[in-house]
């Protein structure tokens, strides 16, 4: 019943014009960067940060969630037909989606990968209205060293999914928890590392540091790298079927392998999509009668690829509302939104604003359909959009940064911070350091601080507090086992390398 | 490999260096704070951080780790000296944004940013127009967002 009256409250919140445009805007802009070579869904999320400002919290949030998912569907197209995965997470798709697109099946395999992207969404989103709601009531329960706890574990899991990268990923997010700090102090409001510029006071603001990191820094290597051509005529066979739909349902047991892992990994902060893939299309493959025809265009790898991939979004969104607590990138960046017009995410979103989370969980029922929807009637020019020269693409980015990051408090201080966070991020690009632990650092670092300098305030500067507390102590435990076992595994992997 | 090095020593370099001199950086210094509640506690863990866990990237470097890539995005093949080109143009277009405005310094930095980045004159003064008129429509036009008034103007009469 619950469930029921949340969907009721979900389509009241989104009865206005704006947020359907948003949704369809966001749907479409979600499946066009998902097919553009270069572009992910991050990038756009980041430039468009700044303009959901001055839409209702939840236009915002529908605009930037549509990227979101719209990206895990158009991301199937060029993977299937000319194999280039736009994403990590769509390198699962493409070893039996290309083969089936060579052998004249592309029709065929596109319509498997969305309805089993379909699939995925929806259940996802049922999982986001069910399951986060009991979780933000266990939640609500936490106290500052609880709080504390939570944010060290999301910040070693994040860390953690970059498996042999650990350390820069730690390194990178210490940069993203120092960055939160810069300016006034809120508690004792001495100024901290301004070094006298007035700019500083109010501390390195998030939105020109994402724009300038995701945006700004992905142009600038769009633009600096050599291109690729895309194969023409591979492009023009890009057309759905009913029968590759109806036969995307036939396949129970590997979409139920792909659903299952996909909402499970996706609520697991960072360890993301390009995973929950893998892991489901080796486990289809284990179950198949036929394994041997895994990678060679067997319909049961795209469907338990894509049915995995796209389950993702809504389970990232979960610690988002449930526990103030972003999975990754984009779901930092969204967190934003809420930030920005004075809302905390978190376990209070459901007593404070039941009808923003219930617009959330519908908004995704909805995306979901509103993307299949203009992939039956747009697949086709879609799919052509993956001819466009990368370097005009760049040129738009650059130039969407420059206004996004100007728009975000109307200054061109906040344009000298996007351009040195662009340089950074390329800098970064080169040296293959990862920065959405700098982003979900800078994102965390406020509640980290104010919940650590609580907890030690309670104690009286006991440490006490963090093993006393059976909530604490169990997730400090977790926290170490999975720093332990990453720095092990490191040294460990240094140790095969000397013996081979 | 030695970029890497580099950047990641660059940066341990400057978060010791700012763990050091936080005492200077905070102004006023609370000396007599209990040290959870001082200004500098959470700013020295994130410091730390960056220290402690720089170091063991670069010890992995320097013996014999090979820098694993990431799923984000690759620069390994771009060339140092367009994208330093891009941002020099960029940082000009922010710099003359008050005197041309933002049609003007839209449309000479997309030109100049395409011609770096090989586009054909033609093309990229098409592209360049493209981009700053579309922009300027939307944004300045529509959705009146207050971009310096062009001071060249003025001095122009």
């Amino acid at each position: 019943m619950q469930l029921l009256a949340d969907i009721a409250q979900g389509f009241a919140a989104l009865g206005t014009l704006a947020t359907w445009l948003a949704l369809i805007a966001g749907a479409l802009l979600g499946i066009v960067v998902g097919v553009l070579p270069g572009v992910g869904p991050g990038v756009m999320i980041a430039i468009l940060l700044p303009f959901t400002y001055g839409m209702a919290p939840l236009t915002g949030v529908c605009l930037l969630l549509g990227i979101y998912c719209g990206a895990f569907y158009g991301g199937a197209v060029t993977s299937i037909l000319v194999r280039t995965p736009g994403e990590a997470s769509s390198i699962m798709t493409m070893l039996d989606g290309h083969p089936m697109a060579r052998r004249g099946e592309a029709a065929r395999a596109l319509s498997l990968a969305f309805m089993s992207a379909f699939a995925g969404g929806i259940v996802s989103a049922v999982l986001l209205g069910v399951a986060a709601r009991p979780l933000a009531a266990l939640a609500s329960r936490f106290g500052a060293a609880e709080t504390a706890m939570a944010i060290i574990i999301a910040g070693i899991c994040v860390a953690f999914a970059y498996r042999r990268q650990f350390p820069a990923a730690m390194m990178m997010m210490g940069l993203g928890f120092f960055a939160t700090i810069i300016g006034i102090d809120p508690n004792s409001n001495e100024l901290r590392y301004t070094f006298g510029q007035t700019g500083l006071l109010n501390g390195l603001p998030l939105v020109p540091v994402a724009v300038g990191l995701f945006g700004a820094a992905q142009a600038l290597v769009m633009l600096s790298s050599p291109r690729s051509a895309m194969p023409q005529q591979a492009l023009g066979g890009a057309r759905l079927s009913l029968a590759g739909f109806r036969e995307a349902l036939t396949h129970h047991q590997a979409m139920a392998k792909g659903l299952g892992l996909g909402t499970l990994i996706g609520v697991l902060p960072a360890v993301g999509a390009a995973l929950s893939t893998s892991l489901a299309w080796f486990w289809a493959r284990r179950g198949s009668r036929d394994p041997q025809s895994f990678g060679q265009g067997n319909p049961e790898g795209i469907v338990a690829a894509e049915s995995a991939n796209s389950s993702n979004s809504g389970g990232a969104m979960i610690t988002v509302l449930a526990l103030g607590i972003p999975g990754d990138a984009i779901t930092a960046i969204i967190m934003g939104v809420f930030i920005v017009h004075g809302i905390a995410p978190g376990p209070s979103l459901y007593t404070d604003k039941p009808e923003l989370v219930n617009g959330i969980f519908v908004g995704l029922l909805m995306l979901n359909v509103l993307i299949l929807a203009c992939l039956v009637a747009l697949v086709r020019p879609l799919a052509r959009l993956a001819h466009v020269d990368p370097r005009q693409l760049a040129l738009g980015i650059l130039a969407l940064s420059f206004v996004g990051a100007y728009t975000a408090a109307n200054s061109t201080y906040y344009l000298w911070i996007m351009l040195a966070a662009a340089v950074f991020g390329w800098l970064c690009a080169r040296a293959h350091l990862p920065t959405i632990p700098l982003i979900l650092g800078m994102v965390m670092g406020d509640t980290l601080e104010a919940a650590l300098r609580q907890a030690l305030t309670i104690s009286d500067g006991s440490l006490a507090i963090f093993v006393t507390r059976p909530g604490a102590a169990l997730m400090l435990a977790i926290a170490v086992i999975a720093a332990g076992v990453a720095l092990f595994g490191l040294f460990r992997a240094r140790a095969r390398r000397a013996n081979t | 490999m030695a970029g890497a090095r580099w950047l990641i020593a660059a940066l341990v370099g400057l978060a010791a260096m700012s763990f050091v001199m936080t005492p200077q950086w905070i102004r006023p210094w609370p000396s007599g704070a209990r040290w959870w509640e001082s200004p500098g506690f959470f700013p020295r863990i994130a410091l730390a951080l960056v220290v402690l866990f720089g170091l063991i990237e670069l010890i992995r470097l320097w013996r014999g780790g090979t820098i694993i890539q990431s799923n984000e995005s690759d620069a390994s093949d771009s060339k140092p000296a367009i994208a330093i080109a891009v941002a020099v143009i960029v940082a000009l277009q922010i710099a003359l944004l008050p005197l041309l405005g933002f049609l003007a310094s839209t449309f000479l930095a997309s030109v100049a940013i395409a011609r770096v980045g090989r586009l054909a004159w033609m093309h990229a003064l098409g592209v360049g127009a493209g981009i700053a008129l579309l922009l300027w429509a939307v944004f300045v036009q529509l959705l009146q967002v207050a971009f310096p008034h062009p001071q060249l103007l003025d001095l122009l009469g």
